[in-house]
């Protein structure tokens, strides 16, 4: 017969931690509205700075095909042959939210199986690992992390997330690296996420004029024209200071910081819906649990009186004999 | 009076930062600074770390900018900043 106070205690330590993945649900809830504010407010200015770029593009002193060249800027460089590929990973600091870490890490090495197994036989793909999970993770396996941020999480800012970038885009300037890819989980909603391992060096001329059917793209100028309203998007002739070329140089760079942000903050977002959903279904479990086990309580406390009346009577009834 | 103003947004990676009809923004660019107003030819223009001072009717606003650009065409302004500090 199961211990009565064994199972009393078990229920107490199981309500304690119902009570804290409640608490940790609530304070995911929280944190992922101020992501997901985050996520909005960046969205006007990402929409405009696409505009800005495909207007640059799309303008008749670029001349169309002269663009992509790399004369105009390094980053728009053209490797013909992928020496090197960096891939930059960006987790999550915390644990607790569910599959979010490992199904992104898993899709990665996935990635590195698959598509770019070509490098990754031959040591040729470094990893950048941004939040402690993402760091551990890659480290003890091995994998060439050559830049690990820890702790990115705990201070959220466009500029660190910049710096970041900044590293990627100038070591393929130099041709260190001939590719770099972003993976992170994209937000799609407050409890599902999707993996994406995205290429954003070299950059792909046509994302860029805006001829590609790409769904961020549509997406977030979208958005950006319902916010700034009256900017429409005509090709008028623009006066370019000091010169398009110059001002494609200073873009491009920012471009790609604010390409990085948003995967950053769509992760950032991500993740609290993933720690939301996660600590909703371990309360959930906590009080299945909870309810058998009151059960079982119940039933040994109601068998535990049983004996003893029997007892109780049958010493009666001796005592009477 | 309408017919003096025109409308600008301040943007940055962080948030809007302004929104709004104004009367004039002066801009630190890259070749000189230079002031916008209203009907301004469509210019698109890099930025240097400075001083940007939007005017409205009644009031001036100031904000220090890291570079960043700023693009106008059909009487709408729009600044990119890369990053802003105060007022």
């Amino acid at each position: 017969m199961p211990n009565l106070r064994d199972i009393r205690n078990r229920i107490t330590s199981i309500n304690n931690t119902q009570q804290i993945t409640k608490a940790m649900k609530m304070v995911a809830a929280a944190k992922l509205r101020k992501a997901q504010n985050r996520m909005l407010e960046n969205r006007p200015y990402a929409g405009k700075l696409r505009d800005v770029v495909a207007n640059l593009a799309a303008s008749e002193v670029q001349g169309g095909e002269a663009y992509q060249t790399p004369a105009l800027s390094p980053l728009l460089r053209q490797p013909v042959q992928t020496e090197r590929v960096l891939v930059i990973v960006v987790g999550s600091d915390r644990g607790l939210c569910g599959g979010f870490n490992t199904n992104l890490f898993k899709a990665v090495e996935q990635e590195l199986k698959g598509s770019l197994a070509e490098y990754h036989n031959q040591g040729r793909v470094d990893l950048v690992c941004v939040g402690r999970k993402s760091v551990a993770y890659f480290k003890k396996r091995n994998y060439s992390v050559t830049g690990e941020h820890p702790g990115f999480f705990d201070h959220l800012a466009f500029d660190t997330a910049a710096d970041i970038m900044k590293t990627a885009s100038t070591k393929f300037e130099d041709a260190v690296y001939d590719a770099v890819y972003i993976a992170y989980n994209e937000f799609k909603s407050v409890i599902s996420q999707n993996r994406v391992v995205e290429q954003v060096l070299p950059i792909n001329p046509d994302a860029l004029t805006g001829n590609s059917s790409g769904k961020n793209s549509s997406k977030e100028t979208g958005q950006a024209s319902g916010v700034t309203g009256k900017v429409s998007q005509s090709v008028a002739q623009f006066i370019y200071e000091p010169n398009p070329k110059e001002i494609l140089g200073r873009l491009l760079p920012l471009y790609l910081n604010v390409q990085f942000w948003k995967a950053v903050l769509e992760s950032n977002a991500a993740e609290q819906g993933a720690r939301m959903a996660a600590m909703d279904n371990a309360t959930e479990n906590a009080k299945e649990l909870e309810r058998t086990l009151r059960l079982k309580y119940n039933q040994a406390r109601q068998s535990a009186i049983t004996t003893e009346i029997s007892e109780i009577v049958s010493g009666a009834a001796a005592l009477q004999g | 009076m309408a017919d003096s103003t025109f409308f600008a947004q301040i943007l940055t990676p962080e948030g809007t930062l302004f929104v709004g009809d104004v009367n004039s923004v002066k801009v630190p660019g890259t070749n000189g600074a230079f002031q916008l107003l209203t009907r301004h030819a469509a210019i698109l223009s890099s930025l240097e770390p400075g001083e940007v001072e939007v005017k409205q009717a009644t009031s001036l606003q100031k904000f220090s900018i890291s570079g960043g650009f700023i693009e106008m065409s059909q009487n709408c302004l729009t600044l990119i900043a890369e990053s802003v500090q105060g007022q």
